[in-house]
């Protein structure tokens, strides 16, 4: 029964990803960002739905059930402030640049702005490598939860391909109108079911005053960060959710805005639906140690699914993993049509020559190529999806200090961007290697995670270096900071302000 | 009423950070106060984020464009 119901859901999404594809004007514009016409409500859908993954759930209730509550300080309200702050103060002045100046892509816009062909193709190669292991935690979140859900009747890699291929085809065909409405529903399900599998399986342990005390007897330490999530490393996560300003996924939606004020519902909302989200997911990733007290490693990603299938009937158990496939689906679509518009735009037709067709049609073998790697990788991967998020999430905040210097400095140069991209690589690529097999890695053990110095050398050597090298020419500020004129004066906010 | 607001973001950012709860397992509100300050929060941060698309809204489009942007027209050329 359980199988019945996830493989009906697939069904669903996939008909909702080709039904859009009715729709499909033929253009790349068409594809890449649905002719720049999603409302507001889609808009939050498909940014929450795109940003929310099997870190939120898998690995969220995962990283709860070893470390307890205070998971939710680190990521989700870090999160819930900075990301629609960075919707407010990046996504908008993007968005209106983009429509301006017909932008699909992130490289296309730092290419222009910073005169700088070879840093757009440089920024893709960086982008790329990046959103790989984001990739790789759906893949093995879908691998994860079907095997378990299933008691281990299917194996991981069945999971893990058949979200792929699901996923390849309505992107394939629907683009980013497919995307966009299968993540609305796949968004509306997963927080609907994220909820309902708070309130089944709390009823399933006694209730929530039950399961509080019985885990104040046995892990009174899982109820405060304690020393297991201390003060250096709480200030450290606030930087992880800057990566958001980075995302090709969300620069993608963010651009498919029908007008600035569809913005605004996804400003708002945001913190609530993050809310929504998480609570289920580290309180059950909790009281998992009451059912399963000794996980260990990885194994620890899947103690939701596992509450699951131990306290759930095969129905709910389908419906319930429904909620997290929708998740991890409603992820990997998104970054890989950002990938493959940015493969398709920027690399195939870095010329300009290519037709409407053969872009579109690019970008689909790229999708397929970037499915098949990611899938292999997953065959072969054995981490923490937490902690494989964390890696990357730090690689794009790294790069945050690009698009800041890019939209509010018009010093910074084109040596500037590439020496911040340049730094970011390599620290990125050095902490990596010292510290991706040692859990909870902190910079010489200080409990300072690798994206502070990350952030801080980014941002240093973008400012020095544009510092030191001649400033960009008049013509391209004049392009990109007309807003110089229009200025108001503080406190003036009756046709409104420029933040 | 901007310059409040940012100020009401800089103190949101640092409020984050409750250094009182790091060893406080008693309940609030019927859960642990570690994770209900963290909701408490999560709200709190949607009213001023409401009160800032309410209040300091920026002009990206229309003849108040700080960025040049035409409200619904057509996309310009990439140069």
């Amino acid at each position: 029964m359980t199988l019945v119901v996830l493989g009906v859901y697939l069904l669903l999404v996939l008909s909702i990803g080709l039904a859009s594809h009715r729709l499909f004007r033929g253009t790349g514009e068409d594809y890449a960002l649905a002719t720049r016409s999603i409302g507001p409500f889609v808009l939050l859908m498909s940014l929450f739905g795109t940003h929310m993954t099997a870190f939120s759930l898998l690995g969220a209730s995962g990283e709860s059930y070893r470390v307890g509550l205070g998971v939710f300080s680190l990521m989700a309200s870090s999160s819930a402030i900075l990301i629609p702050l960075i919707f407010f103060f990046v996504g908008t002045r993007l968005w209106a640049l983009g429509k301006r100046f017909g932008y699909t892509t992130q490289p296309q816009y730092f290419r222009d702005r910073f005169d700088s062909p070879f840093l757009g193709q440089a920024l893709f190669a960086v982008l790329v490598a990046l959103v790989v292991p984001y990739l790789l935690i759906g893949v093995m979140g879908g691998g994860v939860t079907l095997s378990r859900i299933t008691g281990g009747d299917v194996p991981a890699w069945v999971g893990g391909a058949a979200i792929s291929l699901v996923v390849l085809t309505y992107v394939s065909f629907g683009g980013l109108r497919g995307t966009a409405w299968a993540n609305t529903f796949q968004t509306l399900v997963f927080m609907t079911l994220g909820a309902v599998t708070l309130v089944y399986l709390v009823r399933q342990l006694g209730g929530l005053d039950t399961a509080l005390t019985r885990i104040a007897t046995e892990r009174p330490d899982l109820l405060a960060r304690g020393d297991a999530i201390p003060p250096a490393k709480l200030l450290s996560y606030t930087l992880i959710p800057l990566s958001a300003g980075m995302f090709p996924h969300l620069f993608m939606h963010w651009l498919s805005a029908k007008r600035v004020e569809s913005f605004k519902l996804p400003i708002v909302a945001y913190p609530l639906c993050i809310a929504a989200v998480w609570v289920p997911s580290v309180l059950l990733g909790m009281f998992g140690r009451l059912d399963f007290p000794d996980l260990e490693g990885a194994q620890a990603s899947s103690v939701l699914i596992r509450m699951i299938h131990l306290h759930a009937p095969e129905l709910l158990a389908g419906l319930l993993g429904a909620g997290v496939f929708a998740a991890v689906m409603s992820s990997l679509d998104s970054q890989v049509l950002a990938l493959s518009n940015m493969f398709a735009h920027d690399v195939y037709d870095r010329r300009g020559t290519a037709s409407e067709a053969a872009k579109v049609r690019a970008g689909r073998l790229f999708v397929i190529g970037l499915i098949v790697l990611t899938f292999l990788l997953s065959l072969v991967a054995d981490s923490s999806i937490f902690g494989l998020a964390v890696w990357s999430f730090t690689g794009f905040s790294g790069l945050f200090p690009l698009v800041l210097a890019a939209l509010f400095w018009r010093r910074a140069t084109a040596a500037g961007a590439l020496a911040a991209l340049a730094t970011t690589a390599a620290l990125w690529i050095y902490f990596f290697s010292v510290g991706w097999q040692v859990p909870g890695y902190s910079v010489g053990g200080t409990g300072i995670l690798p994206v502070v110095p990350i952030v801080g050398a980014s941002a240093l050597a973008m400012v020095v270096v544009s510092l030191l090298t001649p400033p960009p020419a008049a013509a391209t500020v004049r392009r990109f900071f007309p807003a110089a004129r229009a200025w108001r004066p503080p406190g003036d906010c009756t046709q409104g302000a420029n933040p | 009423m901007r310059s409040l607001l940012f100020l009401a973001i800089v103190v949101a950012l640092v409020v984050r950070y409750d250094w009182w709860n790091q060893y406080a397992t008693a309940s609030w509100l019927g859960l642990p106060i570690a994770l209900t300050y963290h909701l408490i929060y999560c709200v709190a941060a949607s009213a001023l984020l409401w009160a800032l698309v309410r209040f300091a809204w920026p002009a990206r489009s229309g003849p108040e464009s700080d960025l040049g942007t035409t409200a619904d027209g057509p996309t310009e050329d990439r140069a």
